[in-house]
């Protein structure tokens, strides 16, 4: 953090100079949601550190039936997914969509609803998990609501009440989009919009089947189109969007080809979808179409290479946004970390590697690239560079988001290579017929060397939650909007 | 130039996902389980395995407590006096299998619960020597009953594979495993589960101490009736029991009878030890005709 | 704006010490156990010990201690839950062997004992360990055992000849260490002759042999419920109960040749002696019992060449 002089942002007089949000957004929402996501990744970070000792073979909270490993490592994943994420892009969409739009949300007090509603099925979901009615479907082990038998959580119906929370998050936002459909629509409302109405028919279908319907082979082939249509028709246009809403934004100029960013939506509905069988490789499910999992998982790649490619064209020009301005860092870092995701994923797909890699650390290594490395890492830029604009005040230490940004990144990155290599050891042990007990104890270092990742990236969120909280709460300072985050003014503001 | 398409996006995207719905899910339904209706748990439950009926020798009062119509259930040692062709014999079977399924039920429920299953799969792959370390490969006809619904094939192993693990290990085992998994597997990393285990009152029998001298044991060494009661005085009677009905050649022991606080799994415990013993034998041959 | 403080910094260290503080702190040497806590004795320590054994050691206590306790004397922290109770190497009885009875197992049956395990015990089979350590396992058991039989001749001899220790570790403990070592080298294996096919003709046979013989512990259906069969106690004085046939599943291997070596050596320290009779006599028996397994009992998984049956065969 060396001091240079000059602010970053040139002005661009034909924009409309950047001035704090209208009456369009409602601030309150964004604020709170992006409180909740950061308050929920803060928590399940706390849940995935703590149970990472176990590994180390000390237990966190020995003999505590609700506090113990299995219970744990499920909030560690269902509160990522559905309380930060969610809340992350839900708050993010509050303050895109309307600009995008022109057009406010259908309702603000339908928007501080479903913000109580998100919470208190986070709530349940949380305490139902703890006592033990997890679903067994992963990713969706929300307790499902209905069960017969004598009174018990299950009856809180938990399920119910995510897909009733999605399709009032559907209403909220696809009013404003409708109504201005006569318009012309960038694409980041195809991504938003198909996100919403796709996130309500994936939990239906993945949180109802393989419970009600389908036993075995054919309950596990929906349950992987259940995990991928998740990340693939949720995470990943929810993230797409908002990257092609913000990064123009901060960048101040346009994104680098429009056709590019249509041709990955309609790869992205195609191909997408095909591939959940690929979490079950070499399994009874018929080989026809884990054949096709494993091709469409190929042409994926190409698809995300649309998004990396303009993104990177958008950037052309740009690069020292990058030492300047800690959104874009974030997005770069997230994009960077994007593209070998998905070159990952393209080569363990395959049937040579699926043999070596499947159930090892490897996929957690590959699980912890995609949601913090890329989704997660994009929702922190955004609330970087939202954050003092939504609250109208400096942050109220600038250094501390630097500290979030390398423990994070150097934290992950520490974490990603190590499982990976833990994976291909781990592999390669198996197969080679190593006494189970050799395995465990060739993969203690690397644990412990995970624990301690995971104790980096945990800081760093703690640092930047205390620091939204700080700014939020604390005395009000002036914000120069042409100026973001940029460490020469950081420096000079001393 | 694309924007005037923008109506047919709702329509184009659902497609593409009922498109992957077909081709993901409800093909492979088609050419695997669609052909024969999932088996039921009373019908998987159905032969009996014989660590089930060990478990109620080993820890009756916790079985009784747990499982509906236990006390119909005959174990071998009440079966001695019982005549081959009378119907209690007919009752006990039925009862066994009403109460194997409700014990699976329930295990896979806590297996389900404790989320075993993040760390264990049930899915032996025909690649990576797992045949050789695990056991038969599955078959989609092993899981097309009610048990793997939802499927519990796990994406993770930091523990064994638990596909074929029925009868591979013995009730004690499982038991001295969950309340201490070092002791059984040391440096396991698998947390303690001391919450299957309750507290109550078990009877003794102190070791003959001339046999203790003569051999070099201890002659404090206890050996434990089966049952860990609630009450010292279930506890007490059951001791009163034993003197009572001992063959007329251990009367001398009786002598060394004693009640002690003691430890034993509970109906939870048991249901799920009674789920692993189960896991694997379920033969699902005569199925297998129909899946390709 | 504020710097952050030296709060910062010393949560950053504190991160990175704590992690590799449990790491370095974990592997749990096991306190060996004093051998005798009761007496004063030979150590476990100043016995002979082989390059093998000392390997073995180390497997030893990664594999089997848990259970098997340090010193081998069936005491490991598992042990509570356990029935039938591990056993106890220094008192060098063994349940599954190939040698008659009174002499101690071969190394190989140790081996295949490590290997493939006791099932429906709670002894689990190793069969992915590599040879060599268990080879190394195996003369680590044998040191344990020597050890344990040197350690009764030392004691009897302070005892009843008032020998001091220091003298006898001067003066007999090599003579009894070649003594114990003897035998071990000297075991005889009993030969297992080609079996011959099941017939009904040699079933009947075995029934006859088996019912005047046999009932009275494994009963008359052979389910291990004999009139007997619940006032039976081991040479530890715990209760133990006749195999249950009708399972089909037995502890060191389910094949005839199996079930040939456990009638002809019988299962020292238990009540089931050995059997007498003719090669053909014992056949008989084992057919018979074979033929007493329930079709439809489950058949567990056991490692290849562990005597398992084959479930195509059985069903």
């Amino acid at each position: 953090m060396t001091a240079t002089a000059a602010p970053a942002e040139p002005v661009e007089p034909a924009k409309p100079a950047e001035a704090p949000a209208t009456d369009l957004v409602c601030k309150g929402l964004v604020r709170w949601h992006l409180i909740m996501a950061m308050f929920f990744m803060v928590t399940a970070m706390t849940w995935g550190f703590l149970v990472s000792f176990q590994f180390l073979g000390v237990s966190p909270f020995e003999g505590i039936e609700w506090l113990s490993f299995g219970r744990l490592r499920l909030l560690h994943t269902n509160e990522i997914a559905y309380g930060f994420l969610v809340n992350g892009f839900v708050g993010c969409m509050y303050y895109a969509v309307p600009r995008m739009t022109g057009k406010p949300v259908a309702s603000a007090k339908l928007g501080w609803l479903i913000l109580g509603v998100w919470q208190l099925i986070l709530v349940l979901m949380s305490v139902g998990q703890l006592l033990g009615y997890a679903q067994g479907v992963e990713w969706g082990e929300t307790p499902t609501g209905f069960a017969p038998g004598t009174w018990n959580m299950n009856y809180v119906p938990v399920d119910f009440l995510i897909e009733l929370g999605a399709v009032l998050v559907a209403v909220q936002f696809l009013t404003p989009i409708v109504k201005s459909i006569h318009r012309h629509q960038y694409v980041s409302l195809w991504y938003l919009s198909a996100g919403i109405i796709w996130l309500i028919l994936t939990y239906v279908m993945g949180n109802t089947l393989p419970e009600w319907t389908l036993p075995g082979s054919s309950g596990a082939a929906t349950a992987g189109l259940f995990i991928h249509d998740l990340v693939g028709l949720f995470v990943t246009p929810m993230g797409w969007g908002l990257m092609y809403f913000f990064v123009p934004i901060i960048l101040r100029k346009p994104i680098w080809s429009h056709a590019l960013s249509v041709i990955g939506f309609w790869a992205l509905a195609f191909f997408y979808p095909l591939n959940g069988v690929h979490h079950f490789l070499l399994s009874s499910i018929p080989m026809s179409v884990q054949y096709g999992a494993i091709i469409s998982t190929m042409a994926v790649e190409i698809v995300v290479t649309t998004v990396v490619v303009n993104f990177f064209g958008t950037m052309w020009g740009r690069g020292d946004a990058l030492r300047t301005n800690l959104p874009i860092r974030w997005f770069y870092t997230g994009m960077v970390c994007y593209f070998i995701t998905c070159l990952q994923c393209m080569f363990h797909t395959t049937l040579a590697m699926q043999e070596i890699i499947h159930f090892t650390d490897w996929v957690p290594g590959h699980a912890h690239l995609v949601m913090l490395g890329v989704f997660a890492f994009w929702i922190l830029g955004m609330t970087t560079w939202l954050w003092p604009r939504m609250v109208g005040s400096e942050w109220h230490n600038r250094r501390l988001n630097h500290w979030h940004y390398w423990l994070t990144v150097i934290g992950l990155l520490i974490m990603f290579i190590d499982l990976t290599a833990a994976g291909l050891i781990h592999g390669f042990m198996l197969d080679a017929l190593s006494p189970w007990m050799e395995i465990v104890r060739a993969m203690h270092g690397f644990w412990a060397i995970r624990t301690f990742a995971g104790g980096m990236i945990l800081l760093g969120q703690i640092l930047f939650a205390w620091n939204l909280w700080k700014t939020w709460t604390g005395p009000k300072k002036p914000y120069d909007y042409r100026v973001d985050l940029a460490v020469a003014a950081d420096a000079g503001g001393e | 130039m694309l924007d005037r398409y923008t109506g047919v996006l709702l329509f184009a995207g659902l497609g593409c996902f009922g498109l992957a719905f077909v081709l993901s899910a409800v093909y492979p339904w088609m050419i695997t389980d669609g052909t024969r209706p999932e088996a039921s748990i009373e019908a998987v439950a159905t032969p009996v395995t014989t660590e089930f009926k060990q478990l109620k020798e080993s820890y009756p009062v916790a079985f009784a407590q747990a499982f509906p119509r236990a006390d119909e259930c005959l174990t071998d040692q009440e079966l001695v006096d019982v005549a081959a062709d009378d119907p209690r014999r007919t009752a006990s079977d039925g009862a066994w299998g009403a109460a194997h399924a409700v014990a699976l039920r329930a295990g896979r429920d806590e297996y389900v619960g404790q989320v075993c299953w993040h760390c264990h799969s049930q899915f032996v792959r025909p690649v990576a020597n797992e045949a050789v370390r695990f056991g038969r490969v599955r078959s989609a006809a092993d899981d097309n009953n009610e048990l793997q619904r939802p499927v519990l094939w796990g994406t993770r192993r930091v523990g064994p594979d638990l596909t074929n693990e029925g009868g591979r290990r013995s009730n004690d085992w499982h038991v001295a495993h969950f309340w201490d998994p070092e002791g059984t597997s040391p440096d396991s990393v698998m947390p303690r589960y001391t919450w299957f285990f309750r507290d109550g009152f078990q009877v003794v029998r102190g070791i003959d101490p001339e046999l203790a001298a003569r051999q070099g044991l201890s002659s404090e060494r206890e050996y434990a009736y089966p049952g860990v009661f609630e009450t010292q005085a279930e506890a007490e009677a059951e001791l009163a029991r034993i003197r009572e009905s001992a063959d007329p050649n251990l009367k001398a022991e009786t002598a060394r009878l004693r009640v002690v606080p003691a430890k034993g799994p509970d109906g939870d415990g048991l249901a799920i030890i009674a789920y692993l013993q189960w896991l694997g034998t379920w033969d699902a041959s005569e199925r297998e005709e129909t899946n390709q | 704006m504020q710097r952050p403080g030296p709060l910062l910094h010393l949560a950053v260290i504190a991160l990175l010490v704590v992690p590799a503080m449990l790491l370095w702190g974990h592997p749990q040497e096991p306190a060996r156990a004093a051998t005798s806590g009761r007496r004063q004795t030979i150590t476990l320590d100043e016995w002979t010990t082989s390059p093998a054994a000392a390997r073995g050691r180390i497997v030893y206590d990664e594999y089997c201690g848990g259970c098997h306790g340090t010193a081998g004397e069936g005491d490991g922290i598992a042990a509570r839950w356990l029935n039938p109770l591990p056993r106890n190497f220094q008192k060098g009885t063994f349940k599954f062997r190939s040698t008659p009875s009174g002499q101690l197992p071969t190394r190989d049956d140790l081996d295949h004992t490590i290997s493939c395990g006791l099932t429906g015990s709670a002894m689990p089979g190793f069969p992915l360990m590599p040879s060599q350590e268990r080879r190394d396992v195996v003369e680590f058991v044998l040191h344990l055992v020597t050890y344990g039989l040197a350690r009764n001749e030392v004691e009897y001899l302070m005892d009843e000849e008032g020998v001091s220790l220091d003298a006898i570790r001067s003066e007999n403990l090599a003579e009894i260490q070649e003594e114990m070592w003897a035998k071990v080298a000297t075991t005889t294996t009993i030969p297992v002759p080609t079996a011959p096919p099941s017939t009904p003709e040699l079933i009947a046979r075995g029934k006859e042999i088996f019912d005047a013989q046999c009932i009275h512990c494994h009963g008359a259906t052979g389910r291990g419920d004999g009139s007997s069969s619940y006032a039976l106690r081991d040479w530890k004085d715990a209760e133990i109960r006749p195999r249950d046939f009708t399972t089909g599943v037995f502890r060191a291997g389910s094949t005839p040749d199996d079930l040939y070596l456990r009638l002809r050596t019988g299962l020292t320290g238990t009540p089931m002696p050995a059997i007498p009779g003719s090669a053909d006599d014992i056949w008989a028996q084992v057919h018979y019992i074979m033929s007493l397994r329930d079709p439809t009992a489950a058949t567990p998984w056991v490692p290849s060449g562990c005597g398992g049956l084959d479930p195509e065969e059985v069903r």
